[in-house]
This record gives C-alpha cells, sequence and structure tokens, in this order.
C-alpha cells in the first residue's frame, strides 16, 4: 500500500461505518425541548468599557460573531457603583463566590445593572453584547428574530437605536457608532451583503459609509478618531476600512493573511493573532515576522489590558494570561468549577471579568490576571430588588441621547 | 459550545415546527452517519446531532431553504463537536483499540481498511473531521475550511497529519 492509496481506503472505511448507524425517531422531540432551553437559559453579558476593548474575527464564528468591537484609547474611567471589597467565599465545587458586584454594566437574564442601577430589560430581549461609554451602554439585541442596537443611560432610560444594527463598535471618544445599515444585518447562517455605516450617536448623522458584496461587519475602531475601522467577514479575511477614502484593505499581519487577530491593543497596531489551529502570536501590524509566538491555544477572541501589557485569552475552560512583550505565560487558571471564561473584559488594570454564556446558572468571574485566581461572582439581590419602581419606559428613537 | 446571538431566538410558529420536522424526517439519516464519524460513537453522534439540530430550530427563520438548512446543520455539527471536545477533553475517553500494528508487506488493502477505523477514531478532532469532510462528505479543502473555520493551509496540515497517522506500519 502507498500513501496515495490512503484516501481511497479511509472514504471506503468511512463509508462502510457509516452504514452501521441508524436514526431513531425520537430526534425532533428532543432537539425541539432542547432548543427551548437554550433559549431559557440565562443570558450573562458584561459590557466592554470603552478602553478596555477586546476584538473578535467572524471567521472563528462560534464564539466571534458574538463579540462588539469595543474601542481602543483610555478615555473613561468606570465608576464604581458597588464595592469589589467582599470577602470571597469557598463553595463545595472549589470555586469561591463573591457578592460584590462588576464595577462594569452587565446584564445577568433580562436585568441591566448598571451605574448602581437595575433596569429591567423588556421581555424577550437577550443582550449578547456591550459597550460601554462611561455615559451609555450600548448592547446588541436580539429578540422575537430581530437584531438591533439598544442604549440604556445613567438614568435608566432604555432606547432602540433604529439607524444602526449590530454587530457594531463604538469609537475611542464614545461619539460614533460603526454598525450595519438596519436593512442589513449578518449572521453566519445567511451571510449576505452589507452596508457599514458610521453615524455620529448624538445627532444621528450617517458620517461614513460602505456597501460591499460581502457581509462585511465592523469589530473596532482602529486608534483614535474614526479614520479606520477592523472589521471582518464571515467567509474570508479581516480588513481595514480606511473611512476617508472608502478604502478596504486586507489586514497585513505578518504578510500571513491566514492569521486571525483576536485582540488589537490600544495603539491599534500591536494585534493578538492566531493561527489555524488556534497558537496565539503577537505581530505588529505591517511587520515582517510576528513579535513572538505562543504554544497557548486560543478558543476565542483575547482582551488586552488597559496598559497593554498583558493579554487574556480563552484556552479550553481555562483562563491564559500571556504577557504582551515576551510572550510569557503570566499565570493559567487550574479549575473554574466547570465554567468557561469565554468573553473576557477588564475591571481594572489587574483584575478580569469573564463571562460564561452557556452556563447554567451564573457564568460571572471575576479573576486576578497575575495569579488566574477566579471568583464566582453571586448575582446581586439588587437584580431582584433594585427596581421597585416601574420599569423605565422603551423609547425608539433614531439616536441615543446621551 | 459556545450559543451564538442568532440562536437565542425561537419562533413557536406551527409552520416552522412542520417544516423542520419534515427536514429531520428527511435528513436525520444522513446527517447522523455524519455525525457519528465525527463522533466516532453512536450516543455521542445521536447527541451531537440533537444539539445541532436544536440550534438550527432556533436559526430556522433565517435559513432561506432546505440546502442552507443542511448546510447550517454540518456546519454546526462540525463546530459543536470540537467544541464539546474542547470542554471536554480534560475527561476520560473511552475510545475503540488503536491496534499495534507490526509492518507486514503481505497485507493486503482490504485488511488496511479493516485496521482504519480506530486509527480514525484516535484521530483528534480537527483532524478526524477534515477526514470526514474531505473524504466522505467529499468536500474540496476550499469547502471544508470553510465549514470548520479555518483556513485552507490549515486544512491540508491537518489533512497531512491524519493521514500520516492513520496510515498502519
Amino acid at each position: 500500500m502507498t500513501d496515495d492509496d490512503m484516501p481511497d481506503l479511509i472514504r471506503a472505511e468511512l463509508r462502510l461505518q457509516a452504514e452501521s448507524v441508524t436514526a431513531t425517531g425520537a430526534l425532533v422531540e428532543g432537539a425541539i425541548a432542547q432548543a427551548r432551553a437554550i433559549r431559557r437559559r440565562q443570558v450573562v453579558t458584561a459590557a466592554i468599557p470603552l478602553a478596555l476593548s477586546a476584538v473578535g474575527v467572524a471567521t472563528v464564528p462560534t464564539l466571534l460573531s458574538q463579540m462588539s468591537g469595543a474601542n481602543p484609547s483610555a478615555t473613561t474611567s468606570p465608576s464604581s457603583p458597588t464595592s469589589t471589597a467582599a470577602t470571597p467565599m469557598r463553595t463545595s465545587d472549589s470555586l469561591a463566590t463573591t457578592t460584590a458586584q462588576p464595577r462594569l454594566p452587565i446584564v445577568q437574564g433580562s436585568t441591566l445593572v448598571a451605574s448602581g442601577r437595575s433596569v429591567e430589560l423588556p421581555d424577550g430581549w437577550a443582550v449578547t453584547g456591550m459597550v460601554w461609554t462611561g455615559r451609555l451602554t450600548i448592547m446588541d439585541v436580539t429578540s422575537n428574530d430581530r437584531r438591533f442596537t439598544a442604549t440604556a443611560d445613567a438614568a435608566g432610560t432604555v432606547r432602540e437605536l433604529s439607524n444602526v444594527a449590530p454587530p457594531f463598535a463604538v469609537s475611542a471618544d464614545g461619539q460614533f457608532i460603526a454598525g450595519l445599515e438596519p436593512s442589513t444585518t449578518v449572521d453566519s447562517a445567511t451571510p449576505r451583503s452589507a452596508a457599514l455605516i458610521v453615524v455620529e450617536l448624538t445627532t444621528g448623522t450617517v458620517v461614513h459609509r460602505l456597501t460591499s458584496s460581502t457581509s462585511l461587519f465592523p469589530e473596532r475602531f482602529l486608534g483614535t478618531g474614526t479614520s479606520s475601522v477592523l472589521v471582518s467577514q464571515y467567509q474570508g479575511p479581516p480588513n481595514i476600512w480606511s473611512t476617508a477614502d472608502g478604502r478596504l484593505s486586507a489586514l497585513d499581519l505578518s504578510r500571513n493573511p491566514d492569521r486571525l487577530p483576536l485582540a488589537v491593543d490600544s495603539t491599534g497596531t500591536l494585534f493578538t493573532t492566531a493561527d489555524g489551529e488556534g497558537h496565539v502570536s503577537v505581530e505588529r501590524l505591517g511587520a515582517k515576522r510576528p513579535q513572538w509566538n505562543s504554544t497557548t491555544v486560543a478558543d476565542g477572541p483575547g482582551a488586552i489590558s488597559p496598559d497593554n501589557s498583558m493579554i487574556a485569552l480563552s484556552s479550553g475552560d481555562a483562563l491564559v494570561v500571556l504577557d504582551t512583550e515576551s510572550g510569557g505565560k503570566v499565570s493559567q487558571s487550574v479549575s473554574l468549577g466547570g465554567q468557561a471564561p469565554w468573553r473576557m473584559t477588564w475591571e481594572d488594570p489587574t483584575t478580569l471579568i469573564a463571562t460564561d454564556p452557556a452556563a447554567v446558572e451564573g457564568g460571572l468571574l471575576r479573576c486576578q490576571a497575575l495569579t488566574a485566581e477566579c471568583v464566582k461572582i453571586v448575582p446581586s439581590a439588587a437584580g431582584a430588588a433594585a427596581i421597585e419602581n416601574p420599569p423605565p419606559p422603551v423609547v425608539a428613537s433614531p439616536v441615543a441621547t446621551p | 459550545m459556545r450559543v451564538p446571538a442568532s440562536w437565542e431566538v425561537v419562533i413557536d410558529a406551527s409552520a416552522r415546527r412542520e417544516e423542520f420536522e419534515a427536514f429531520v424526517a428527511a435528513r436525520s439519516g444522513a446527517l447522523l452517519r455524519t455525525a457519528y464519524l465525527l463522533a466516532g460513537d453512536k450516543h455521542a453522534a445521536e447527541d451531537l446531532l440533537q444539539t445541532s439540530l436544536a440550534k438550527t430550530y432556533l436559526a430556522w427563520p433565517r435559513i432561506k431553504d432546505m440546502q442552507s438548512v443542511e448546510a447550517f446543520v454540518r456546519r454546526t455539527l462540525v463546530t459543536t463537536n470540537i467544541s464539546t471536545w474542547r470542554k471536554h477533553r480534560d475527561r476520560e475517553v473511552l475510545m475503540p483499540l488503536v491496534p499495534v500494528l507490526a509492518h507486514n508487506p503481505r497485507t493486503d488493502a482490504v485488511d488496511q481498511r479493516l485496521s482504519l477505523w480506530p486509527h480514525i477514531c484516535a484521530l483528534p478532532p480537527r483532524q478526524r473531521t477534515v477526514m470526514v469532510l474531505r473524504y466522505y462528505e467529499d468536500l474540496t479543502e476550499a469547502e471544508t475550511a470553510r465549514l470548520m473555520g479555518c483556513s485552507i493551509g490549515a486544512v491540508k496540515r491537518y489533512c497531512a497529519r491524519a493521514l500520516r497517522t492513520s496510515c498502519p506500519a
């Protein structure tokens, strides 16, 4: 037998093995029951503050399609509506718990907790991504087969942004939002052409527009201002949209179009990337070779620390923190009590908030970057009790008024 | 493992359920066979297919035609299988025995084929997925890459490694 025979032998073997199984009749009921269980599952989402952002690329579709880009430079600092100083308590599943709530806006189930206020969101809203500008919480919402953008201000007023659809990214100064024209939404199931727009949040004015025959969507603004936007597509490499001249150019990372960006630093030039097998590297825009390569395998987008010194990544069910400069491993979690840190955002320069959207309960962790020790954040009683007032009205509005 | 936003939507329209039931009745056999080859175990294959069908049911309103449905399910099978493996890779997994093969120049092709399944089951999930998509589903490298969400180069690497690993003696 030669190597050339192997494909034919494998083909024959696979077909023979496949014929040995037959379907049972319970699949429909089981699948529908499971679908309803997925729907009922509480979605936990933590906001990405403008200063501390992650970036996702949809060609790693399972997680990254959920990510909304955020922004590069530190222009806002999170206020602290709740204390983080509660003493962790050890539980039977070996993961300690804390009642100290995140200092970032979060959604647990249908409750948005932001700026010390709990807001009950309209029934059926699933918030799968958030960006926090310091004044506004901008949400990626799906409800009744419709995906749209909504905002919540400090007063707890929730508005729907009718003129820009997710996935979206928000500029560093919080003044502009890049997204899709509402008539064109994209998802991994039905990729199609889309029109990208940049809208001024306060006035609703469309300041830049780009039409494309492929399903592009914005990941984040690069650098300050609105001159360039990193955009992704479900089938193809990421690009940079130069809004000044409307040009779209392929992202040039180590002259290797196969590499996917996982996170971008605040300068918009240093990318954490992964190859086809998920191995992580750091490379500078336009450089000939990566700054370093790592054997760490990333499962999704990462989050770069506010000072650009560390990269937090989800690897398997573990949290891994790497040193940006050297690629050395700063820390790695051992066990997270069955939860996976799939999405992360930095609460401060040394602390991460990680969410597990598929967790049966909870799904919200606070992790120390230097040790990768995590505690489970127990949902606040505020979620149930803080709003004794009636939920605020939802106002359909072309723009949000901060 | 990860739940995209689009999967959070459910419309319990009866028409959708009827369409969904018709699709499952027509295609569940073929899909289960693919799931079996991906998962390497019948019970795991049924779980994998059920999960993939549940996700498909949630995404049904956005899937425009039956061809897209099948493509969606296959993609979901692939991603869910790899994700499941990632989540549980630290657990003990029962695998078929992989025979220790001594080189035997007289071994004919039939014997070689019969000995391949344990080797295929023992492949890492991405390599096994490439084998199934390339040699069972007869997809091109580009189609395989698109379905797996990776590059064509990665597909080539997985394929080469899998062939090298699967080749007895």
